[in-house]
């Protein structure tokens, strides 16, 4: 009985441990990763980009689902990017609100005349194709279909798209005006790689202020639970995604901001329709895909942040969207085990692929076994409290200081939170995340895993938004 | 003694933590200071360019060259001062005597560029290669020659680039002693900089460089016969139809597209653009 208990306590101080130890390797990654990114714009920078004459075209696909508060704006903002050959394709997923009669409004849309393209990528049905007759929007279509989800949606726009890349996004996004630029970079400069997908940090623009599409002034959101997460995209997004893309293990490419080429969008199908971690499956599928077909490739991450979005700005919407992410991830790994430890994969199935299951997948469960394990162990009396606490305190403070270290390097490198009222702000608010959001993402994460392993039936999850702050409303604030 | 022990793990902990802060603190003050300094930096080299353009035989005042070397110590500000030469240099098109260089030779910028060019760092080489090419300081060409097929990226990058800068349409002959891949960037630069050269007579060295055995070489070819219209060399692109390589065969295929929609006369101008003309699908120009 002893024997066994001590094995428990060392499984979980080992497991601690191991997850420690590949954080700080993440920061050394990152910091390498950040360097080389650096390097690159050297030669290579926006100016450059922008004056080339022959740059691979690419089609920013954005679906729609009752935007209709923030529709116009998003799509100002997705038409007012620099990059000389783009075009939006905005794909309305069966809306119940206004957002199709806001489009068809505002950008002077009319039903196209041409025929429905014959879909490369099986979705729910098509029922109009617009197009503007302002020659100032003739690079946004409308595709307006029924609804299918987002995935479905995505799908309909990658079919339609007519470029040699294709940029999937949310319309609720607010890209960065050079983002297109910085995102096609490494499609640019790949030599014996093909880049399969890129992604960049992203952003939480609650509360800041939007004017004509575009971030005019950054302010830290004021709801607690929106700032937590402003320090979580920056650890997870700086130290790392951008790790793992330094060492061309990243499995994971936001679906709010993400640069495929179409033509392996096509080969795989697109997005999958059953999964609600639609981002997560397609980067898995698409490296199987290179790999089976013996090519080389590449996936790449910029760490600076060039789409900002909304975050859930309560404990419940947040605990919906964790609790949809963690049902994504469960059934992402479900549907690709055949990659655990598969020698056929390389580092996919060797390490990549089993570093998913034990800390992404798995360091939930270890962390909700462990806080029952206390209990038990309170209730048989054999804590020593003194020791107890001050191990507590030491993970607390390591966490305290992996996200300051992440704070520190955003701070060094990029100029958004470069202010000491912000910065002091988010470290203070990173001091909080361990004993305010991070228990409440536990309770999601567990009761997503809940949901999948007793099949009880889940859907998106309503996803309320405030919409962003324009000028307007500022100004009249003020 | 475990309890001890823990202690001390804490404060070392707790001191790594208060260093960051006073770290995230210091980047904030440091990226301050900095950017005001770089805003004044900037400020004098417009102004002495400013001064330049107007009177183009004007000698920097003593004052003035002291200030700048003092500045341009600094590496930071050595690369500042740099990037912004570069970006009048690449805006203002005015005769080689007035150009900033001599500015570079004066503050000796040339000779710190070409100490660069012997680093064994492939950053620092491949940026003096990019310097040298932008600044248009001709006498460092051997060392483009050099690094031509250099197993380094970016310094082959910017070597191939800079001998295309230099030489010109001659500079393709180059190309056929490249072994390492190129990228689709390298393509695209070298295409917009050859079109500010003038038109060569005959398209021999493009023709030498198509049946290179690197095959991102031989795409450029392509592209680049595709940009330029040449037709001259057309059963020799089209002899690359049934490549294994599925990007040439791409490449030879939208080559043909241009050439069947495109009106190109045989014996093309000198230092002409191209006249072409569109011809529909259904044979109408």
């Amino acid at each position: 009985m002893e024997l066994y208990r001590h094995s428990i306590d060392w499984f979980f101080f080992i497991y601690g441990i191991l997850l420690f130890c590949c954080y700080f390797f993440f920061v050394s990654l990152a910091i390498k990763a950040i360097k080389k990114n650096k390097n690159n714009a050297t030669f290579l920078s926006i100016k450059q980009i922008m004056s080339a004459q022959e740059l691979p075209s690419i089609s920013l696909v954005a679906p729609a689902y009752n935007e209709g508060k923030t529709i116009i704006i998003n799509v100002l903002s997705l038409l007012s990017l620099q990059y000389p050959f783009y075009e939006l394709i905005i794909v309305n997923d069966g809306s119940k609100d206004d957002s199709l009669e806001k489009l068809v409004n505002t950008f002077n849309l009319k039903v196209s005349n041409e025929p429905i393209k014959e879909q490369l990528i099986k979705t729910s049905k098509i029922l109009g194709v617009y197009k503007s007759d302002n020659p100032k929007f003739k690079n946004l279509t409308v595709v307006n279909k029924e609804n299918g989800g987002r995935a479905d949606a995505l799908n309909c726009g990658i079919s339609n798209a007519t470029t040699d890349l294709v940029l999937c996004t949310d319309a609720d996004c607010i890209i960065e005006q050079d983002a297109l630029l910085k995102m096609v970079r490494p499609y640019l400069i790949a030599t014996d790689k093909e880049v399969i997908a890129t992604g960049a940090a992203i952003g939480i623009a609650n509360d800041s202020i939007i004017d004509n599409g575009t971030l005019h002034t950054l302010k830290l959101p004021k709801s607690l639970v929106a700032r937590m997460q402003v320090v979580e995209y920056i650890r997870a997004f700086l130290l790392g995604r951008m790790a793992w893309g330094h060492i061309n293990g990243l499995f994971l490419v936001s679906g709010a901001f993400g640069l495929y080429p179409k033509k392996r969008l096509i080969e795989v199908g697109g997005f999958d329709k059953n999964t609600v971690g639609e981002d997560l499956e397609l980067c898995i599928r698409l490296r199987v895909h290179m790999e089976r077909k013996k090519l080389k490739y590449d996936i790449v991450y910029i760490p600076e942040t060039l789409c900002w979005t909304e975050a859930p700005s309560t404990p419940k919407v947040y605990i919906t969207q964790r609790d949809r992410w963690a049902r994504g991830l469960y059934e992402t790994i479900k549907k690709h085990r055949y990659l655990f430890y598969n020698p056929k994969f390389k580092a996919s199935g060797l390490v990549f692929f089993p570093y998913w299951v034990y800390f992404e997948f798995g360091a939930p469960i270890v962390e909700f076994l462990g806080l029952i394990l206390i209990v038990i162990y309170m209730f048989l009396g054999e804590i020593n409290y003194p020791t107890a606490v001050l191990l507590f305190f030491i993970v607390y403070i390591i966490g305290c200081i992996f996200s300051t270290i992440a704070i520190l390097i955003y701070t060094y490198n990029f100029k958004q939170y470069a202010t000491y009222p912000k910065a002091l702000n988010l470290i203070f608010t990173s001091f909080l995340e361990p004993i305010t959001t991070h228990p409440i993402m536990l309770y999601a994460e567990i009761k997503g895993y809940f949901k999948k392993i007793f099949g009880i039936k889940s859907t998106w999850g309503t996803m309320s938004r405030k919409g962003f702050t324009t000028n307007e409303v500022s100004k009249t604030d003020t | 003694m475990t309890i001890k022990l823990l202690f001390y793990v804490i404060i070392i902990l707790l001191l790594i933590l208060v260093l960051l802060i006073i770290g995230v603190c210091f980047s904030i003050f440091l990226r301050h200071i900095r950017s005001k300094r770089l805003l004044k930096l900037k400020l004098v080299i417009y102004t002495l360019m400013g001064k330049f353009f107007k009177n183009p035989t004007l000698d920097i005042s003593y004052n003035m060259k002291l200030m700048l070397e003092k500045e341009i110590k600094s590496k930071l500000k050595f690369h500042y001062v740099i990037k912004h030469l570069i970006d009048v240099h690449s805006v203002i098109q005015i005769p080689v005597q007035q150009q900033p260089l001599s500015i570079i030779k004066t503050l000796k910028i040339d000779k710190r560029i070409e100490k660069e060019l012997k680093s064994s760092k492939s950053f620092k080489l491949a940026q003096a290669l990019r310097y040298s090419y932008k600044l248009g300081i001709v006498n460092h060409i051997n060392h483009f020659k050099k690094n031509v097929d250099s197993s380094k990226l970016t310094v082959r990058r910017e070597a191939q680039v800079g001998l295309v800068v230099f030489l010109g349409w001659d500079s393709l002959i180059l190309f056929n002693k490249v072994t390492h891949p190129i990228s689709l960037w390298q393509i695209i630069q070298v295409l917009d900089v050859l079109e500010t050269h003038p038109r060569p007579s005959s398209f021999v060295l493009l023709e030498r460089i198509l049946e290179s055995n690197n095959d991102d070489i031989v795409c450029l070819a392509i592209h680049c016969a595709t940009r330029f219209g040449v037709n001259t060399i057309q059963n020799k692109i089209f002899k690359h139809e049934k490549h294994t390589n599925e990007k040439v065969v791409t490449l030879v295929k939208a080559y043909y597209n241009f050439i069947r929609t495109h009106e190109i006369p045989v014996i093309l101008p000198l230092n002409k653009p191209i006249p072409l003309t569109k011809v529909n699908s259904n044979g109408t120009i």
